[in-house]
């Protein structure tokens, strides 16, 4: 969970900023640390607009807010990107292309759920079409609330995933792996026959849970 | 508007007929009459333009009201005409004919209504894939109980409150207050 | 041998205005076929407010549309004003221009982003989506949300204009004038955009009305045709503006259209800062919101959008819910009668030029 500490939202970009960069303390060896530290400062994003929140999206990556500065840009294709943003709710028909941009991301990768629709259901909790809960279907690794939430938000959501990335946190793609079964029973729950392709997760298959 | 135009309309059995405003009215025909109409408003005065179909569920009479909007090329009048069709399979003949872009309008009716569309060449999944329960738009379909049927909903904050409950107590406090001011007055 | 390839272009794609897919075949570079497929953001809206009462309806009408929110409010408000025969007051009508004016210009500063950012032109989306920014902050501060406003309310508007605004507004309206000029240098007028553009997505003229296309893709080919001529609601009648049109149909002229409408939002915010009543009731009397009761009786209201003409058609049946809120946005048409013919003939690499110049939002097709 990520609370304010010692300051608020856009007021201390500037901090967050130079203060993930100074990240030690942990428990992971030299070569980890390294390695989360080259991680953090390059997130590729899925240019994937899934829902309303993806119009925030452009005034994050452009001149205002300009993400760039925290190593934060948009990737074409799911095999090159690290964060998937699911902006919004999700109806079943997209869920569907999600998981299968997800399986197709190369880990380590990180989901960030966008809005409250994706927490709860938001203003659409009683529609038919929307799923409730993100994190029953895709792994989540940060929430932004706010419907919709500003690109202020925005930020500070990829700091804080940052901040974890540099501590060597266990994220979402782990817990995917271990929990598949679970993910994919509540998949089909909602989906039905309806399924994505299976070798989209062929590690499944070939030899277990690696 | 309707008092220039249905004179022009022999032959036509106007079962309703409203007015709203100058520039809009809706009039309503029996279904066998409906395409004759929509072509004879097309060719001679002019509503060209199908802007939408319209449809709404009176489950309580068994019918669906359906409302071609059609529109003049100027755009200073918008005539909806309308018709009942039954609910139950009653299967309406297509307007493509007459406007192309009705084809979409009659795939969403296929699929959020239900009603057969005769003549239609491309009905199928329109906006839900795979949908096998009672099309969504139609009155009976309770979308509540079908969410909480499918979907996982997660449960509240622990602090969380429930308003009502806040109000009323609010209410009572207030009531209380007012009780015992009265008290002291008398 | 002509083998075609199936491929499809979205909805994962960032070249898709939105969350939607459309299948194309190709033989070579070149479109053979192409259908859209849409419902990816369906969420039901329309069977949401039939459970919900007016007010609660309200709030997530606006949501219908991401790009340009306002004139669902409009029309909601408009539509069950006209069906519980409320009126609203003078300030009120002007305060609800400044707001879709304000919101046409947000959503042809966004446009031009997409435009820009469909034919790899860098600056522009960054300027853009900038300058875009100032317009929000303005919204911000009227409404209390940068995307979604809530504002234009039954009866009325929300709230009053806090002090000082249309200062404000005049001022940044000087400022985004005076800017607009180099988009002309860097966008309008630069050679490489006009070989992308011109002759690229031309639509026919003929079939414009019939079929039912509206906004800047009927007026890119010569037909002035705008609700808010048309059909004055608001205040509309009482100000002075002109309809931009172009002949040549292609996405340049589309283009062009949009730029003029640019400076026109701008003339009529001024004369709205000019003739805006400075006092006045903003709100009419409601009835108590549960006790909201739409009478029977149907309607059917339009309002005049960044990309064409947005319609309600709404029924009550005499209870606290509307029977039935039927959305027709304009991209509706024009994602599938308009651009499946239009795709056939074109390159692969125009398919997301004429997206964005169609102005297609899969939100307001699917709801």
């Amino acid at each position: 969970m990520y609370h304010h500490e010692h300051c608020e939202g856009f007021q201390c970009e500037q901090q967050q900023l130079e203060a993930s960069l100074a990240q030690s303390g942990n428990e992971l060896g030299a070569l980890d640390r390294l390695m989360a530290w080259f991680r953090q400062r390059s997130l590729f994003v899925l240019a994937y607009g899934t829902g309303c929140g993806a119009i925030e999206m452009r005034p994050l990556m452009t001149s205002r807010f300009d993400a760039e500065r925290f190593g934060i840009i948009g990737a074409a294709t799911p095999r090159q990107a690290d964060v998937l943003v699911i902006s919004g709710y999700l109806a079943i028909k997209t869920l569907k292309r999600v998981i299968r941009s997800y399986e197709q991301m190369q880990a380590p990768k990180y989901v960030i759920g966008l809005g409250s629709c994706t927490i709860n259901g938001g203003m659409y909790w009683d529609s038919y079409n929307t799923i409730k809960q993100l994190d029953h279907y895709i792994p989540v690794d940060m929430y932004v609330n706010g419907c919709m939430p500003r690109p202020e938000a925005l930020i500070e959501g990829f700091v804080a995933l940052q901040q974890r990335i540099a501590a060597g946190t266990p994220s979402g793609f782990e817990r995917y792996r271990a929990n598949i079964d679970w993910y994919k029973a509540n998949q089909r729950r909602v989906l039905g026959d309806n399924m994505p392709p299976d070798y989209t997760y062929d590690w499944y298959h070939a030899g277990g849970v690696a | 508007m309707l008092d220039a135009l249905l004179p022009q309309l022999h032959g036509f059995e106007i079962i309703e007929q409203t007015q709203r405003g100058e520039r809009q009215a809706f009039v309503r025909v029996p279904p066998a009459q409906l395409f004759s109409l929509l072509g004879l408003l097309k060719q001679s005065h002019g509503f060209v333009t199908l802007t939408t179909i319209a449809c709404a569920d009176w489950m309580e009479d068994g019918v669906f009201g359906l409302t071609y909007v059609l529109e003049t090329a100027e755009r200073d009048r918008v005539l909806g005409v309308q018709t009942h069709l039954g609910r139950d399979g009653a299967a309406l003949e297509t307007a493509i004919p007459l406007w192309p872009q009705a084809e979409i309008f009659e795939r969403e009716l296929h699929e959020m209504f239900g009603i057969p569309i005769s003549g239609h060449p491309s009905l199928g999944d329109f906006m839900l894939e795979g949908w096998t329960h009672t099309p969504p738009m139609r009155r009976e379909f309770d979308t509540l109980k079908f969410v909480q049927d499918t979907y996982e909903m997660r449960g509240g904050r622990e602090d969380n409150q429930d308003v009502r409950e806040a109000i009323r107590r609010r209410k009572e406090a207030k009531k209380a207050a007012a009780a015992a001011a009265n008290g002291d007055a008398a | 041998m002509n083998e075609t390839i199936k491929i499809f272009h979205g909805p994962q794609h960032p070249g898709v205005t939105g969350n939607m897919s459309l299948e194309l075949d190709l033989d070579g570079e070149t479109i053979v076929k192409a259908t859209t497929h849409v419902g990816y953001l369906h969420r039901g809206f329309e069977k949401l407010i039939e459970r919900r009462t007016v007010i609660q309806a309200f709030t997530i009408v606006c949501r219908i549309c991401v790009p340009e929110p306002d004139p669902n409010e409009e029309n909601f408000a408009r539509g069950i004003e006209t069906l519980a025969g409320l009126e609203i007051s003078e300030r009120a009508k002007y305060i609800r221009v400044l707001i879709l004016e304000l919101a046409r210009l947000q959503a042809h500063y966004l446009w031009l982003a997409g435009q820009g950012g469909s034919i790899g032109h860098g600056i522009v989306p960054q300027w853009a989506v900038g300058e875009r920014d100032y317009i929000l902050d303005l919204f911000e501060e009227i409404t209390g949300g940068r995307v979604y406003h809530m504002y234009i309310y039954p009866g009325g508007v929300k709230r009053d204009l806090p002090d000082g605004l249309l200062t404000r507004l005049s001022d940044l309206l000087n400022e985004l004038d005076k800017r607009l000029p180099e988009y002309d240098r860097v966008f309008f007028d630069n050679t490489v955009v006009k070989k992308r553009l011109q002759g690229v997505g031309v639509v026919n003229r003929a079939e414009a009305i019939t079929n039912g296309y509206s906004g800047p893709v009927i007026r890119g080919c010569g037909i002035a045709r705008d609700v808010r001529r048309d059909m004055p609601y608001l205040a509309y009648d009482q100000l002075e503006f002109e309809i931009p049109i172009q002949t040549d149909g292609d996405a340049y002229a589309r283009a062009l259209v949009r730029r003029a409408e640019m400076y026109q939002s701008i003339r009529i915010l001024r004369q709205v800062i000019e003739q805006m009543p400075p006092t006045g009731e903003i709100q009419c009397k409601l009835p108590k919101h549960r006790k909201f009761i739409i009478p029977k009786g149907e309607t059917f209201v339009q309002t005049e959008s960044a990309r064409g003409a947005y319609s309600y058609y709404m029924a009550g049946d005499g209870s606290e819910f509307l029977r039935r809120l039927q959305v027709r946005g304009p991209s509706l048409v024009h994602a599938f009668t308009l651009l499946e013919p239009l795709l056939i003939g074109a390159q692969l690499s125009d398919v997301a030029l004429i997206m964005v110049s169609l102005g297609i939002c899969p939100p307001e097709i699917e709801r």
